[in-house]
This record gives C-alpha cells, sequence and structure tokens, in this order.
C-alpha cells in the first residue's frame, strides 16, 4: 500500500474541509471565561475563551462584535455563539464567534450597567439644569400614538390653557427608535428657540421596549441638550439611562406633565404677587419720605438752621471787629500825621515869629510892609503884635543897608 | 427715568419679558433707594406691565400642535389612534 505523502498545505486544508463538514462545529454554542482580550483597530475581536484545564482561541469579526451591546471584557463569563474554523496558514482551529451573552445576568441588563458606569465616570449624571418655572412651550417627543402622550395633554389641558405643547412624533421602540429620539433633541435645540422644556416621555413596556431610551446615543443628545430635559419613561419603577442623565426623572408621563406645567393659578398668584409687592413698596416709599420730611420738619431743619444763624453771627462779630481795628488804625495814623504835619506848619507860622518878639507892619490897604520904600512920611500904618495892633504915623524914614535884604533879594 | 429705560414696557414685549421686567422693577422699589421721580414712575410702569400680563393670561388659548415634515400644524388627540399600554 503506497502511502501519499502531503503537503502541510494540503494536510490543513483536509482538516479544513472536515471540520467544516461536520453539522455540529458548524454550530455551536460554547461557554467561557474571557482572556487575552484585544480589539484590533479593524475592528475585529480576537480574545480566548478558557475555563479551569483548556482554552480556545476565537475571533469576533466587525460585523457582528459591532452588533453587541454591552463591553466584553477579560474574566467575564459568557456563552457564545458561532462556529469551528481552522486558520489554514497555522494550522490552529478556532472559534468563529457570531454572537455574544453574559453568562448569569441578560445581555440587556449588562450593557446597561456598563453604560451607566461609563456616563457616570464621565460626569454625565452629575449636571442638571433648572427647570423653567413658567414655561410657555413644551416639547413632547414621543409617539402620537402612544398613552404617554395622552396623557400629557390631558394633564396639561386641565392645568394650564396658557402653556403650549409642540409634539415631536419619533419611534418609541425597535431598531430606530434610539437614533430618532437623539435626533428630536438635536432638532429641537438647533432648530426651535421658543422651547422652554423637553419632556422624552413614554408609556410602559418591557426592558427590550424600553431600550432606545438606555442607548448612548440619547444620552449624549440629552447630556448636549442646551433646553431643559424632563424623562417620563415607563412606569415608576422603570429606570433607563435616560433618566440618569435627563435634569429630571418624572415617574409617569402624567407626573412630567404636572411638574412641566404650572397650574394657571400659580401665574396668577405670582403675578398678584408682583402687584402687591408693587404697591406695598410704593406706599412704604411715601411712607418712609413722609416721616422724613416730618422728621426735618421738626427738629432737624430749626437747629440746622439757627446753627448756620448764629454761625453767620459769629461771623459778622469777627468781621465788625476787624473792620473796627482796621479803621482805628486808621485813624491813628491820620492822628499822627496830623500832628506831625501841624508842628510842620507850627514852623513856619509867621505869627509864631511874633511872638519871639517880632512884628508885622502893614500899609492902610492890609499889604504888608517888608521895605522901606514901600511907606513916605505920613503914611498911616499898623503894626501887629501878639495881642493886638498899633495904628501908627510914619513920622520919619531912614533907609539902611542891611543883610536881610540879601535873603530877601536873592 | 433714562437709567431704567430698558425696564420700560414696549408693544413687541412677549409676557416672559414683561413678567421680567415687572419682576426687576419690583425688586427695585423693594431696594427703595431712588428718588421719588424715579420711584413713581417705575411704579406707573409696573401697573402697566401687570396689567398687561394679566390681560394676556386671560386671553391666551393653549395650542396643541405636531410636527409633520417640519411644520408645526394643530394636534387634536382624536387624530391618533391610541393604544393602551
Amino acid at each position: 500500500m503506497q502511502i501519499k505523502t502531503l503537503t502541510v498545505s494540503e494536510l490543513n486544508r483536509y482538516i479544513h474541509r472536515l471540520i467544516s463538514s461536520d453539522p455540529i462545529l458548524n454550530s455551536i454554542y460554547l461557554k467561557g471565561e474571557i482572556s487575552n482580550f484585544k480589539l484590533h483597530g479593524s475592528g475585529h475581536a480576537y480574545f480566548s475563551l478558557k475555563d479551569e484545564a483548556s482554552k480556545i482561541n476565537c475571533v469576533m469579526f466587525k460585523d457582528h462584535y459591532e452588533k453587541i451591546k454591552f463591553e466584553p471584557k477579560n474574566g467575564m463569563h459568557i456563552i457564545t455563539n458561532g462556529y469551528i474554523s481552522t486558520y489554514e496558514r497555522d494550522g490552529q482551529y478556532q472559534l468563529y464567534i457570531r454572537e455574544i451573552e453574559p453568562d448569569g445576568i441578560g445581555t440587556l441588563h449588562l450593557a446597561f450597567e456598563q453604560l451607566k458606569i461609563k456616563l457616570k465616570k464621565e460626569g454625565l449624571f452629575d449636571f442638571k439644569k433648572k427647570i423653567p418655572s413658567f414655561p410657555k412651550k413644551i416639547a413632547v417627543v414621543t409617539s402620537p400614538s402612544g398613552a404617554a402622550i395622552r396623557d400629557i395633554i390631558s394633564v396639561s389641558k386641565r392645568r394650564s390653557h396658557y402653556v403650549d405643547l409642540l409634539i415631536y412624533p419619533v419611534l418609541v421602540q425597535g431598531e430606530n427608535a434610539a437614533l430618532e429620539i437623539s435626533n428630536a433633541i438635536n432638532h429641537l435645540n438647533n432648530e426651535y428657540a421658543d422651547i422652554d422644556i423637553i419632556i422624552i416621555a413614554r408609556g410602559g413596556g418591557s426592558i427590550e421596549e424600553l431600550w432606545a431610551f438606555n442607548e448612548e446615543v440619547v444620552a449624549r443628545s440629552i447630556w448636549n441638550s442646551k433646553i431643559p430635559i424632563i424623562s417620563a419613561i415607563g412606569h415608576e419603577t422603570d429606570y433607563t439611562i435616560a433618566d440618569f442623565v435627563a435634569d429630571l426623572r418624572a415617574p409617569t408621563p402624567s407626573a412630567a406633565a404636572e411638574i412641566a406645567v404650572p397650574p394657571i393659578s400659580d401665574f396668577k398668584n405670582n403675578l398678584n404677587g408682583f402687584y402687591k409687592k408693587l404697591n406695598t413698596s410704593w406706599n412704604y416709599y411715601i411712607q418712609k419720605k413722609h416721616n422724613q420730611l416730618i422728621g426735618i420738619n421738626k427738629h432737624k431743619l430749626l437747629s440746622i438752621t439757627k446753627h448756620k444763624l448764629l454761625e453767620e453771627t459769629q461771623r459778622l462779630d469777627l468781621l465788625q471787629r476787624n473792620l473796627y481795628d482796621y479803621a482805628n488804625k486808621k485813624i491813628q495814623n491820620s492822628q499822627s500825621q496830623l500832628v506831625k504835619n501841624a508842628s510842620k506848619l507850627e514852623a513856619l507860622n509867621p505869627f509864631s515869629t511874633i511872638l519871639r518878639g517880632y512884628s508885622i507892619t502893614f500899609d492902610e490897604n492890609g499889604n504888608n510892609i517888608y521895605k522901606i520904600d514901600q511907606v513916605k512920611k505920613g503914611d498911616r500904618i499898623n503894626i501887629m503884635l501878639t495881642d493886638g495892633h498899633l495904628n501908627c504915623t510914619v513920622t520919619h524914614k531912614k533907609k539902611e543897608d542891611h543883610s536881610i535884604e540879601h535873603f530877601w533879594t536873592s | 427715568m433714562n437709567t431704567f429705560g430698558h425696564l420700560k414696557f414696549k408693544k413687541e414685549d412677549s409676557f416672559e419679558e414683561a413678567i421680567k421686567k415687572l419682576e426687576s422693577i419690583v425688586s427695585l422699589l423693594d431696594e427703595g433707594n431712588l428718588s421719588l421721580d424715579e420711584t413713581l414712575s417705575l411704579y406707573e410702569e409696573g401697573i402697566g406691565l401687570y396689567r398687561y400680563c394679566n390681560d394676556y393670561l386671560e386671553k391666551s388659548e393653549q395650542k396643541i400642535q405636531i410636527l409633520m415634515n417640519g411644520e408645526e400644524i394643530s394636534f387634536e388627540l382624536s387624530d391618533a389612534k391610541i393604544k393602551g399600554d
């Protein structure tokens, strides 16, 4: 018997064909623990599944990997569905995985927990915008045919005819729901400046039915929204990721409407409060001014005036004194000047010579006679003395040279 | 009233703007540090704003609309088939 010698490639291809044709290996469910997990840049995931004694290499291609809702990690126990095939180049058989599910808890629960932890770490649950107290227009992102919108409309109608509602119709379950909800939030933020509050709402349902509200894309849109968002998803006991990120979680759609839509009476009370305050302030102000006026009239004004008066009196006194001093000084100055002038005058007084024994001679007309030529013999002349006149007749006259003439003529 | 010109009621003011102005006037008056003239004109302005807001509330009618192809059209509950939870 001749034995055919095979090449490595031929052997590997043979084994590959053998394994591929096995109906059991073509579709198996395998459970184990993830190890050596590596997500390649291409989007394909490579890891091993192991139990206490053994391990197998696994590949999950991008198309399948993208569809899993949670994030596989080392140490995680999973149940997989896939097929066994070989990697001919290395002569290795491995598990090609189509689907993964966490072992123990459901996929959705795990995805929920994982996203919750991730977003919480990022701080998406921390910051809450204030819900406006007196909104004018509220957008409701929900199904137009659901129970949620019915409840919201009826509560709004009952509470206030003032607040307007804009329904933004979206799918609230199914594959496209999350994207529609997310787009609706973005669209309202970008295009509708008059919206004061957004309510995202859905009636009750299973975790699968509510799933759209647990998707990251919805959480991100809520987080990025400038308009405050109230979430009202499912029943009171249902919590979704959207609830954690929203600025306020209402237990039900009806409750959301009750929170968002203030009763018209609140508006009126608020307005009347302003009116009352306006009047109180006004009255208080007038009363205050009035009191001020009375206070000023009675006491202050008088004392201020008195004080002012006294001050002015004092000032006047001082001025008067200054004036007096000044005048006095001026008078004294003038007096001493006068005395000085008087004594000067005195020295020049011709009559003072008389006192010293001289006398003055006048002719009949009162002209001063100081030269002998002014008189003739027989003329009548008067001689002035200190205490009277002598009426004389010139009986004799004699001209003499006298040194005094020089004074007169010179 | 030059200093408080921005608090004067304008015809094109929305209810929200009017009530905001009213609120500012109330708090200004509450502080009470204004002259008599200022106080008087702010008070009158405030009363005018109050009347406007009150009228507005009385007359307003609730609009319930749905966004359809980018347009806001009137929505009646009976328009939609309601399905229970």
